[in-house]
């Protein structure tokens, strides 16, 4: 891999202490994602990967805790020595997040422009008008008809994939480095799902971003990933090229939730 | 036909609806549009299509848990939405359902024994020391352990939730079943072991089923026969191996193109279907 190391985690811990004790929810994780690399992390519920992308942004949940050995080196910096603010600054604009449930990650009393918009004027945008316009161009590029007018719209008004369309454009208004998507096509309908798949893939070529796919789903990771990462209890079992992860599983875990994918036997 | 367990005609749901988004007024949303179809004892019949498209709200019609608005359904020659009372009740306990979700389907306070216990008391099937051996019976065919009868359900898994709600469904010995998305919201390789389970299941059995569901390579391995909604209608009914190898309709070839292929040297050719 001839691409700069944009993303370097080693040994990430994420404890999360309750009354009924701490619980690892992620063991120990290391790995390297390049600039506009897609890679996956797969695993089942429970594995951890959710709280892998949530220590990447510091969105921690109360009680949950990055252990005192984790690393973590965004763009040759130390993400885990950021204040706040610095965190504030690189949210949205240098690292974004898509979210898995459209419905709950969109404010349902704001216009969709206008939280579209919200991301430049977070950023550094002055003028309302511009950061408006900029978030219409911007949902225009993410394949929402009529986009001018469906700006002015709330998010109850959008079907499930529109909302998805909408967070997308959220995520690249500030063209991120690198795009975390949890689990974006798990909510939609399966034709849906698949033009939000080739709508990621052309944007990923167009803006060189690197993509870090959370998922369960393997066929989406054949469809987009170049790179898969199978995480099980908190650990990451096996990393490697897709084509290896598919065809050549080096471990029995791995090899487990092949066998255990549905599949099409037209596909076969 | 003596082995037509369950016929579906002219089913029709409506709901009420106040205005579209554009402003006009409109008066109802057709769910269920003009459905028919029958199941034959035995067989799997999986009810295809997306979010929006009717195929719950077939169901739930199906088994009386809303009263479409028009439209008949026979179960075993029985008229299903024309009857009250005592043999509306009798005529339940041979239909049951499995939900998608295990962790709103049961009741949160109520112990697992008691929880497949209850269709059991309310048929009169057996009680006390009978009944407990039932429940027991059925929690073991499903792959749980008797000790599991006393436990709460946040203490299980969703995989091992929905045995539970499979369990509370057989208990009471039904001939059809709807399934209902049951497995859609279960990891994968849970979701190939519940699968399984159910096919089991329904060779031990005779059961019949109808398998309501979005996922198409899912629905493959347990399908006699699959139906295609889309927008309230069947657009689409063959057996399956000739739905999945020669599909008619351009829905149907859109929805099979569009599902993802786990191999990253297969480069699927998306159909794109324009609605005509």
């Amino acid at each position: 891999m001839t691409a700069p190391v944009l993303l370097d985690v080693r040994d990430l811990v994420v404890t999360y202490v309750s009354d009924a004790g701490a619980v690892r929810a992620v063991d120990g994780v290391s790995f390297a994602v390049h600039a506009g690399e897609t890679v996956a992390l797969v695993g089942e519920s429970g594995c951890g990967k959710t709280s892998v992308a949530f220590a990447l942004m510091r969105v921690m949940a109360p009680g949950a805790r990055i252990g005192a050995g984790s690393r973590i080196t965004f763009d040759g910096a130390d993400l885990l020595a950021l204040d706040e603010r610095a965190m504030c600054d690189l949210r949205g604009r240098k690292i974004s997040m898509i979210f898995q449930e459209p419905a709950s990650a969109l404010n349902p009393v704001m216009k969709v422009g206008a939280q579209v918009a919200e991301v430049a004027l977070l950023h550094g945008e002055r003028s309302k008008r511009a950061a408006w316009d900029r978030a219409v161009a911007m949902l225009d590029r993410t394949g929402i008809a009529d986009a001018a007018r469906r700006a002015h719209q709330y998010p109850h008004e959008l079907s499930g994939g529109m909302r998805q369309r909408v967070l997308i454009a959220m995520a690249l208004m500030m063209r991120p480095a690198l795009v975390i998507a949890d689990e974006p096509t798990s909510a939609l309908d399966v034709t849906v799902q698949a033009q939000i798949l080739d709508l990621l893939r052309d944007l990923q070529r167009e803006t060189g971003m690197a993509v870090l796919f959370i998922t369960h789903d393997f066929g989406v990771v054949a469809e987009l990933c170049s790179r898969a990462m199978v995480m099980r209890a908190g650990r990451i079992v096996e990393d490697a090229p897709v084509d290896r992860i598919f065809h050549a599983p080096a471990d029995p875990y791995t090899a487990e939730l092949l066998r255990a994918v549905p599949r099409l036997t037209a596909d076969r | 036909m003596s082995d037509t367990l369950i016929s579906v005609s002219h089913l029709t749901h409506e709901f009420a609806a106040r205005r579209t988004m554009f402003g006009a007024p409109q008066a109802t949303i057709r769910a269920v549009n003009d459905v028919s179809f029958d199941i034959a004892r035995g067989e799997t019949l999986a009810l295809v299509g997306e979010s929006g498209c009717g195929k719950t709200t077939t169901g739930r019609a199906i088994l009386r848990l809303i009263e479409p608005t028009s439209g008949h359904v026979t179960f075993d020659g029985i008229d299903v939405l024309t009857l009250q009372r005592e043999p509306l009740r009798r005529l339940r306990r041979r239909m049951q359902v499995v939900f998608q979700d295990p962790h709103t389907s049961l009741d949160p306070r109520m112990r697992v024994g008691r929880t497949v216990r209850e269709g059991i008391e309310a048929h009169e099937l057996a009680e006390g020391a009978e009944a407990d051996a039932r429940v027991v019976r059925t929690l073991e065919e499903v792959g749980l352990r008797a000790s599991d009868a006393a436990k709460l359900p946040h203490e299980f898994s969703g995989g091992q939730r929905q045995r539970i709600a499979i369990a509370r469904a057989l208990a009471v010995e039904p001939e059809f079943v709807v399934l209902d998305e049951a497995v859609s919201a279960l990891d994968v390789t849970v979701q190939a072991q519940v699968l399984a389970l159910l096919m089991q299941l329904q060779r031990d059995r005779g059961l019949t089923y109808l398998f309501i569901a979005h996922n198409l390579a899912v629905v493959e391995r347990i399908a006699t026969r699959v139906a295609v909604m889309y927008l309230g209608r069947i657009v689409e009914i063959a057996a399956a191996a000739a739905l999945y190898s020669s599909p008619q309709h351009g829905y149907t070839k859109a929805l099979l193109s569009a599902v993802p292929v786990p191999d990253p040297r297969v480069k699927k050719k998306r159909i794109v279907w324009d609605g005509n």
